[in-house]
């Protein structure tokens, strides 16, 4: 049983080491978009690390897919002012309460822990400055993550 | 309507005690009452500790204005007049290194009788977590008195946070 959860974990570890392949969004642009006239903005960034890097973090609303941060990716949101519940989940679901006011600004930064079979995602309460801290080796997300609540590439 | 100098608190820098020193905020008078414009700015005390090793969503705590507003020389509402703030979000340090997680929201000020709704309180947090990355800092404004113990977010009693009025509040001068 000992042997069989450590081949367990050996291999979520080989599996979340993996580096990431994709990257076709534009990098990060030197003045971030405001957010349009009555709405609140979340940027979602993720850092380049290995850890994970293979595994998409899947930015979700209750059921519906907003958009999946690759390794070294972010992407922006305009959104409603209100309350709003967004989840990253694989064998776990982390889950993120926000308040976003008009024309205010929050970031969320996404990272993958080590899980028993898969890495787990983690969103959590990032800041701007961290955010343009790592700016420079972040790119826009691909095109086919870009979902319909998702701002275009504004690099 | 006429504009008449008040004064308000001066936004906190990380790390400092509050300024006594007091800055001139618009009040509008409009025939026999005052008004504070929505988004002034409002400097609060954290009353009540709050951690996230503790707090859950939903839960309310008490703060307080640091400085009072004025109309001229008089002072309108007073430091230390109460009010409320709410955990959005918090989360627990957890498995795999997770850093502890906090966001909170100053709800209103309670003044004469009335609410003096608040909004767009600059303050959350991750606590510095085992993967390397997060570091606690505040959304967009300082936020004075906030500890990062380890993995999780306290903010302590006379922790301090920025907010501002939600909507214009009328009051007798």
């Amino acid at each position: 049983m000992i042997r069989i959860s450590v081949l367990s974990a050996a291999l979520a570890l080989i599996a979340i080491a993996a580096p990431a392949v994709a990257e076709s969004g534009r990098p990060a642009p030197a003045e971030l978009p405001a957010p349009p006239e009555g709405k609140g903005q979340i940027v979602f960034w993720r850092s380049g690390t290995m850890m994970g890097g293979a595994m998409g973090c899947g930015v979700n609303i209750g059921k519906e897919r907003i958009s999946a941060l690759g390794a070294g990716k972010y992407f922006i949101l305009n959104i409603e002012p209100g309350a709003h519940e967004f989840n990253a989940k694989s064998e776990a679901k982390d889950v993120l309460n926000l308040e976003v006011d008009a024309g205010e600004r929050y970031v969320v930064k996404c990272s993958i822990r080590m899980g028993i079979m898969a890495g787990r995602p983690n969103l959590a309460p990032s800041t701007i400055e961290e955010f343009n801290a790592k700016k420079s080796d972040l790119k826009y997300v691909d095109s086919d993550d870009i979902g319909p609540r998702v701002l275009a590439d504004p690099g | 309507m006429v504009l008449v100098a008040s004064a308000l608190s001066v936004p906190p820098v990380l790390g400092q005690t509050p300024s006594s020193e007091e800055q001139p905020t618009p009040v509008i008078v409009q025939g026999q009452e005052a008004i504070i414009p929505a988004g002034t700015s409002v400097t609060l005390r954290i009353k009540q500790p709050v951690s996230s090793r503790t707090a859950k969503r939903g839960d309310l705590f008490e703060i307080e204005l640091v400085n009072n507003i004025y109309l001229g020389a008089t002072p309108v509402i007073l430091a230390g007049t109460k009010g409320m703030a709410q955990v959005v979000h918090a989360s627990p340090k957890g498995f795999g290194g997770r850093a502890g997680e906090l966001i909170v929201a100053a709800r209103y000020l309670e003044a004469g009788g009335r609410r003096i709704v608040l909004r767009k309180t600059k303050f959350s947090s991750a606590g510095s977590d085992n993967a390397g990355a997060a570091i606690a800092t505040t959304v967009a404004a300082p936020v004075i008195g906030l500890f990062v113990t380890g993995t999780s977010v306290d903010l302590p009693v006379g922790g301090i946070i920025v907010a501002e009025t939600a909507e214009p509040f009328a009051i007798a001068p």
